[in-house]
């Protein structure tokens, strides 16, 4: 272990600049980087944490901005809502990133095998990756529509339902469809990671693992999951940290309705800055949310290295 | 031999679907636009338009004095500047990133990394009340605000351009008397010009794209972004002019289609290059 990080090391340095004695030069390129960040993402999240111990409304300009301690945490662990909330959001986040991962891992792993017209199909699956999300949006809205939306009348067609059903009007089913919608737009993303990812693992391997007579899933089991282990981890993190601060979708079709069911976190401290102005309470929701998210993000980082010790 | 033959037609079954259920909604969207108001409503549907007419396209380029091309300028001035701008500044970082070693080093790169794991609506409450009391509620106010996905992504994958190149072609170059900077422009940019592109395509792209800071931001109608300015005109009326609507969304898709046929090639090979190197 010590050795061949010894070597990436020695094999790194190869392609640094030996004399970078100086290090004012190479600190005055960074500069611009480092001073747009802290403007629009350093001080901006220090400054929303502030505000979650402040009184902040923007209505209320008269009573300013007194320090209120832990008041608005409170509040919030006594809202009805905030369960709630953290449900949908785990909901709609789990539910969004499993469907895309498996969906997009059954065809990345089709796409790897040797079918013709590859590069046209993969061209054609990725169409929903490139399609503007507020487009997306837009299409599934009207694909819901209760009366007059498409899938109603397909799906009566086919007899899987007896009679239209109000897809984002009802909240039993409001969450599903649009986590279905989202599914739809983030496949490719999937596919085409892993996609990439299966090319990378040498076919010599999977062909000796043939000869030595080990079966299609034990080939995939113990060879392509194994190797594929970064790359899954990497489209795992990105798209729970895409999908957990979905707006689009959610904004356009229900703005987390209807009854609340779909009211993820970030829709709900969006109503609370932008619709009732409450920037202080909508702070404490964001602050909390970023803790938990860093945690989630924790705790999934263990589980999968915690595995790789076995 | 049979269960072979067997696998084949699953697999090509499946691929049948996935590209159907892939394209059903883009199919439905072109119909939509292309149906005059009294054919949306039949049940049962008509899938191909059966009286075609552009009348949808117009109403959504003659809407309140034209409004839709303005949303258009402002979401390919945004969008340029952004790409640009996060390209220029992204470059630099980046080269130093990749060609120095140097204390701090390690710790400004995980910072620019972190940056893209904190939840966007979080900045947006405090960029918000800064740009109402600087009074920058507008398009340059939105520029800068859309750097805090922008840079940090354009740092991140043209350190892996530049990584992927060895220091000997530069030092080479440094050598035959090249300065550091000439040897840069030179010898490396050119060899990275694709990541540089798709790099910048990427974010043009995203630009394009946002949409809970554009309606946020921006408040004056004739300011507003394309995907803010369709929102503000087709959702919220009682009766959603599902028509128009289609033809608008068409419309915003084409320049994203066009640039992503364009340099597809780039773009795929550019993400897929920074992730595998993780």
């Amino acid at each position: 272990m010590e050795l061949s990080e010894k070597m990436k090391r020695a094999k790194k340095a190869k392609y640094t600049h030996k004399n970078s004695s100086s290090l004012f030069f190479p600190l005055i390129l960074v500069a611009p980087t480092i001073l747009i960040t802290i403007l629009v993402t350093g001080w901006p999240l220090i400054q929303t944490i502030l505000y979650s111990f402040h009184f902040f409304q923007l209505t209320k300009p008269e009573v300013g901005m007194p320090f209120v301690g832990l008041a608005q945490y409170q509040k919030m662990f006594k809202d009805p809502l905030f369960g709630k909330t953290l449900f949908n959001t785990i909901y709609w986040t789990t539910g969004s990133v499993a469907g895309q991962f498996i969906i997009g891992f059954i065809l990345a792993l089709i796409l790897n095998e040797k079918i013709k017209y590859r590069n046209f199909f993969r061209g054609i699956l990725l169409t929903p990756w490139v399609i503007p999300s507020i487009v997306a949006a837009f299409l599934w809205y009207w694909i819901f529509n209760p009366e007059f939306g498409i899938l109603n009348v397909i799906l009566k067609d086919l007899g899987i339902i007896a009679a239209f059903k109000s897809w984002l009007m009802d909240p039993k089913i409001a969450m599903p469809s649009l986590i279905l919608a989202n599914v739809w737009k983030g496949f490719p993303f999937a596919m085409l990671m892993l996609l990439a990812g299966l090319q990378t693992i040498p076919p010599d391997l999977i062909e000796a693992a043939k000869v030595d007579g080990a079966n299609a899933l034990n080939r995939f089991r113990h060879i392509t999951l194994p190797l594929l282990k970064p790359i899954i981890i990497l489209v795992t993190i990105l798209s729970f940290i895409w999908e957990s601060q979905n707006f689009t979708l959610i904004w356009v079709t229900t703005q987390g309705g209807p009854m609340f069911s779909t009211e993820t976190f970030v829709i709900r401290i969006y109503k609370l800055a932008f619709q009732a102005y409450d920037f202080g309470y909508a702070a404490a929701y964001g602050t909390l949310w970023l803790m938990i998210l860093l945690i989630l993000t924790i705790i999934y980082l263990r589980l999968i290295m915690g595995g790789e010790k076995r | 031999m049979k269960a072979y033959s067997f696998k084949w037609i699953g697999i090509y079954l499946i691929l049948i679907i996935a590209v159907i259920i892939t394209l059903f909604p883009v199919f439905w969207m072109l119909s939509t636009a292309f149906k005059p108001i009294e054919d949306l409503f039949k049940i049962p549907p008509q899938w191909i338009p059966k009286n075609p007419t552009l009348d949808n396209f117009r109403y959504t380029f003659t809407i309140a004095n034209g409004i839709f091309l303005k949303f258009f300028r402002n979401s390919l001035i945004v969008s340029t500047a952004v790409s640009l701008l996060s390209l220029f500044v992204a470059l630099i970082a980046a080269y130093s990133f990749s060609r120095f070693r140097y204390t701090g080093r390690d710790a400004l790169m995980l910072w620019v990394l972190a940056t893209q794991m904190i939840p966007m609506v979080l900045l947006l409450i405090s960029l918000y009340a800064l740009l109402v009391k600087i009074r920058m509620l507008n398009l340059w106010g939105l520029i800068l605000t859309y750097m805090c996905f922008a840079l940090p992504f354009a740092v991140w994958m043209l350190k892996g351009f530049f990584d992927s190149i060895p220091i000997d072609l530069e030092e080479q170059a440094m050598v035959d008397g090249c300065t550091r900077l000439s040897a840069m422009m030179r010898i490396t940019l050119p060899l990275i010009l694709p990541g540089i592109i798709a790099t910048a395509l990427f974010n043009f792209l995203s630009a394009w794209d946002e949409f809970m800071f554009a309606i946020t931001i921006i408040h004056a109608n004739e300011l507003r972004t394309l995907p803010a300015g369709m929102f503000a005109i087709f959702i919220g009326e009682k009766q959603i002019r599902w028509g128009p609507m289609m033809a608008g969304s068409i419309f915003i898709t084409i320049p994203v289609v066009i640039v992503f046929i364009f340099l597809q090639k780039y773009l795929v090979q550019g993400l897929t290059k920074g992730a595998i190197k993780g």
